[in-house]
C-alpha cells in the first residue's frame, strides 16, 4: 500500500531565503543609489526620489516582515498534516 | 553628483543654454508598469479573498505566501527604479561652447562624451510614429566632422525647437571665433 514519506519541510527555510533576498535588495538598491548620487545632476527632484526609494523599500520589508513575524518560526510541515488543507483550498475539485 | 553651475571642465564665459532629459512620456511609462505589475496581483487577491484568508492562516502556507508576495512586490518596487534612474541619468546640456552627452544603460554601462559646437555640421530632428507626432518628442541627430559622426538625442521634447536652438548655438559660436580671429 502507498504511504507519504515522512519528510518535513521547517517554515524557517522561507525566512532565510527572504534574508538572502533582501541581502541582495539592499546591495542592488544601494548600488543604484550610489549611481544617482554619483552621476545625478544636483537638485531637489534627486532628493526626493533618494527619499521616496528608501522610505518605500523601508515600508515594504517592514511590512513583510512584521507579517511573517505572526507565524510559527519552528513549525515544520509534513504532507500528512497539510493533506486536509491540500485536499481542501489547492485541490478543492479532487 | 553634477551640479549645472559647475559643468566638468568647465570653459571660460561657458553657460548652459538647455538641459535636456528624454520626454515625459518615458517615466509615464515606467510608473504605468509599476501601477499595473502592482495592481494586478492585488485585484486577484481581492477577487478570492476568501481563498487567499484561508492560506494566510495556514502555518505552512501562509508564510509561504507572504514571503513571495514580499519578493514580487518589493522587486516590483526596484525595477520601477532602476527603470527611473535610467531615464534620470539620460541628459544632455548644450552650453554656448559645446553639447555634453551622460547615457546609463542599465547599471553597468554608462556613456559620457562632448561635442564642440564648431564641429556640427548639421542637425536632423526626427518624428516618427503616432505618440511621437501626438505628444510632439522625438531625436534629434547631430552630424559631427569628426570620426564619431553621429551624436543623437533620444526621445526628447520639441526635437524641431530644440535643433533651431542647437544651429544657433554653433551660429552664434562660429561668429565669436571669426571676431576673435579678426581681432587677432
Amino acid at each position: 500500500m502507498f504511504s507519504m514519506p515522512q519528510i518535513g519541510i521547517p517554515v524557517l527555510i522561507f525566512y532565510g531565503l527572504f534574508a538572502i533576498y533582501l541581502i541582495g535588495y539592499t546591495l542592488f538598491g544601494l548600488f543604484n543609489l550610489l549611481h544617482l548620487v554619483k552621476f545625478g545632476v544636483a537638485n531637489k527632484g534627486l532628493v526626493l526620489v533618494v527619499i521616496l526609494f528608501v522610505c518605500g523599500s523601508i515600508a515594504l520589508a517592514a511590512a513583510s516582515i512584521f507579517a511573517l513575524l505572526t507565524y510559527d518560526v519552528s513549525y515544520v510541515w509534513s504532507p500528512d498534516a497539510s493533506a486536509s488543507f491540500i485536499q481542501k483550498n489547492v485541490f478543492p475539485g479532487l | 553628483m553634477i551640479h549645472l553651475s559647475h559643468l566638468p571642465s568647465a570653459r571660460d564665459n561657458e553657460q548652459v543654454v538647455l538641459f535636456l532629459r528624454r520626454h515625459w512620456f518615458a517615466p509615464f511609462t515606467i510608473v504605468f508598469w509599476f501601477v499595473a505589475l502592482s495592481a494586478i496581483p492585488l485585484l486577484i487577491t481581492w477577487y478570492f479573498a476568501d481563498r487567499v484568508e484561508s492560506w494566510l492562516t495556514d502555518p505552512f502556507f501562509g508564510p509561504l505566501v507572504v514571503v513571495i508576495a514580499s519578493m514580487y512586490f518589493l522587486s516590483v518596487w526596484l525595477f520601477a527604479f532602476m527603470e527611473f534612474t535610467d531615464y534620470y541619468l539620460d541628459t544632455w546640456i548644450i552650453t554656448n561652447e559645446r553639447i555634453l552627452n551622460n547615457e546609463q544603460e542599465g547599471l553597468f554601462k554608462r556613456t559620457e562624451s562632448e561635442l564642440d559646437l564648431v564641429s556640427i555640421q548639421d542637425t536632423t530632428a526626427e518624428t516618427h510614429g503616432f505618440l511621437q507626432t501626438i505628444f510632439t518628442f522625438g531625436n534629434v541627430v547631430i552630424q559631427t566632422a569628426g570620426e564619431k559622426e553621429r551624436f543623437v538625442f533620444k526621445n526628447v521634447d520639441n526635437p524641431e525647437k530644440i535643433k533651431a536652438i542647437i544651429m544657433k548655438q554653433v551660429e552664434d559660436k562660429r561668429a565669436r571665433m571669426s571676431q576673435q580671429k579678426t581681432a587677432s
